[in-house]
């Protein structure tokens, strides 16, 4: 009962957070436009089939479309989850943060155990991750389906509707669910370490800076992984959540030398070091492991920031 | 029914204690009285078990407050501190902490919309005044139903009708309550509570008003002195029933507080 009464009060909390719903969903959305309007402007199925020698049958050209649209936006769709994911940690690192005082009250006089509450919160997080993806996951197969497809309004009850010609869906959303669900549990315990090392360290002024620093690193990698290099970088925590989102949205052949961008290419013509998701799916559960070791490791360190200390900020 | 503190330092940075030694038994209704930055906040977060430097043990009930776990209705406070930082209205926050704290949710409603205003409950936290967000913490404590009920200031920012309504609240609690204050007006409706007075860190008591009203106050020693009063510049302040001021009411109770401060 005390689990699900902390699960509610803080996905309540959460998903009533404005600057979440603008970071990690409307600024988002906003690159997904990016992707698809500026960085995809030139991209038109007359440009792509000049590749093409002519004579070419338009099934064969249709086809080839219809796989480029879908890794392209499998492509938008891993990163800009990645970045909303990093977005929604930035709120984790501060909820967790001020929850430290509340918690030590909680634990001693109320029913509420330690593990019941982190429980409660992890959940809270995973679901606030969950939530926001979905929306992002929805915007993008709109956005990207009228964008390479467009759609025709017809008429609904008097009412103007869309039908879009082509849908770009993701080939496993099961997939796709339970990468998200991975990232939001790996995205918590990440709040939870770089929070609670503020508080072992007790540098409480550096709270600020200490909660961006998975966003930054989640863009720094994410972006190398995704546009400048293969390798070793793709194992990074962040770049694995990227390269599976892709590799079930578009049932992609991963290749580790390549970054994202070049991957359905190589993946096409077999070339290059294939990269299994089990794979990935490893170096995911370890890094999970390693950040949720981290956490309890400093948890049982921290003796709690000074309450006047918290109340200064 | 007791909290016995035993040998407690506590404070906020490193080897500077607010706390010296508090060595002092709790057995019923009792007010903290002291002037500003004498430690009654700090004594109260070191009860709740919020505070980070602590020395000495604290016993509730027969059981070391080091060693208590999970234990609804024993303790309620009313420091924001307590409260997560949230963006939900105060009925979401409210019922979070009732709910876990075996509380009652109603009649925190109906005590905030009674004393405070109609609406507070649908409204943040951080959107009250700080008269009204008082009486959000105060009820918060109050409805916990706690068998001891810590209130730190409970009257501050609060005009002197719901002052007033307030204390009435206070005094028709069943739970054990423990006030920290520097208001010593209501010393007058609190007969039967116990005082303990709290000067640079050191807690003196108890005493019930009444004999507290009958003492005199000197800056020199005295042989009969019931309390010494040590300061942290080596002086002393001696209470006794023959020698110095006398404090005779509650408006001249003020003058103790002159004297511990302005040394």
């Amino acid at each position: 009962m005390a689990v699900g009464r902390v699960y509610r009060f803080y996905v309540r909390s959460i998903l009533s957070d404005g600057y979440m719903w603008f970071w990690a969903v409307a600024f988002m959305a906003f690159w997904l436009f990016m992707g698809a309007y500026v960085y995809g402007a030139g991209t038109t199925i007359e440009e792509f089939s000049k590749q093409f020698p002519e004579g070419t049958p338009g099934t064969i050209i249709n086809e080839a479309w219809s796989k480029f649209t879908l890794h392209y936006t499998a492509g938008w769709y891993g990163s800009i989850a990645l970045f909303s994911m990093s977005s929604v940690t930035i709120g984790l690192v501060y909820y967790i943060f001020y929850s430290t005082i509340p918690i030590r009250y909680l634990t001693k006089y109320s029913k509420a155990t330690t593990a019941k509450f982190y429980t409660g919160f992890t959940l809270a997080a995973i679901t606030g991750v969950v939530v926001c993806t979905i929306v992002l996951l929805v915007t993008t197969i709109l956005l990207y389906s009228y964008r390479f497809y467009g759609a025709e309004l017809k008429d609904y009850h008097g009412l103007p509707v869309p039908v879009f010609k082509n849908l770009v869906l993701p080939e496993n959303p099961v997939g796709v669910l339970a990468t998200t669900i991975a990232g939001g549990v790996l995205m918590y315990f990440i709040g939870a370490t770089v929070a609670l090392l503020v508080i072992v360290l007790k540098k409480p002024r550096a709270l600020g800076l200490a909660s961006f620093l998975p966003h930054i690193l989640s863009f720094g990698l994410g972006m190398a992984g995704l546009i400048a290099t293969g390798g070793k970088v793709h194992f990074s925590p962040y770049n694995t959540i990227l390269l599976l989102n892709y590799h079930y949205y578009a049932n992609a052949t991963l290749v580790l030398d390549e970054p994202v961008t070049m991957m359905w290419r190589s993946g096409l013509e077999g070339a290059g070091q294939v990269l299994e998701p089990s794979t990935l799916w490893l170096a995911l559960l370890g890094w999970i492991l390693l950040f949720a070791a981290a956490s309890v490791v400093l948890f049982k360190k921290q003796r709690g920031v000074n309450v006047e200390q918290i109340l200064s900020l | 029914m007791t909290i016995k503190l035993i040998d407690i330092y506590a404070g906020y940075r490193h080897g500077e204690f607010v706390l010296r030694g508090v060595n002092t038994e709790i057995t019923g209704d009792t007010i903290i009285l002291g002037p500003n930055g004498s430690g009654k906040t700090t004594l109260m977060r070191t009860l709740l078990g919020v505070n980070v430097s602590k020395r000495g043990k604290i016993v509730i009930d027969g059981v070391d407050m080091d060693s208590t776990r999970s234990s609804p209705s024993l303790l309620s406070g009313n420091l924001p501190e307590l409260f997560m930082l949230s963006r939900l209205p105060v009925k979401h926050l409210a019922k979070f902490y009732l709910d876990l704290a075996g509380g009652d949710y109603d009649y925190f409603k109906d005590l905030v919309s009674r004393i405070g205003e109609e609406k507070v409950p649908s409204r943040r936290l951080h959107e009250l005044s700080t008269g009204l967000r008082t009486i959000v913490l105060d009820a918060l404590a109050l409805a916990s139903n706690a068998k001891y009920v810590l209130l730190d200031e409970p009257f501050e920012s609060l005009d002197p009708a719901r002052r007033v309504a307030v204390l009435s609240e206070i005094t028709r609690s069943k739970s054990t309550k423990i006030m920290s204050t520097h208001t010593t007006w209501l010393l007058n409706s609190l007969g039967d509570w116990s005082v303990h007075l709290i000067v640079e860190g050191l807690v003196y008591g108890p005493l019930k008003p009444r004999e507290l009203l009958d003492l005199k106050i000197s800056r020199k020693p005295v042989e009969d002195a019931v309390l010494s009063l040590k300061l942290r510049s080596g002086g002393e302040v001696y209470l006794s029933k023959t020698t110095g001021t006398p404090i005779s009411n509650v408006d001249s109770l003020d003058k103790l507080y002159e004297v511990v401060t302005w040394q």
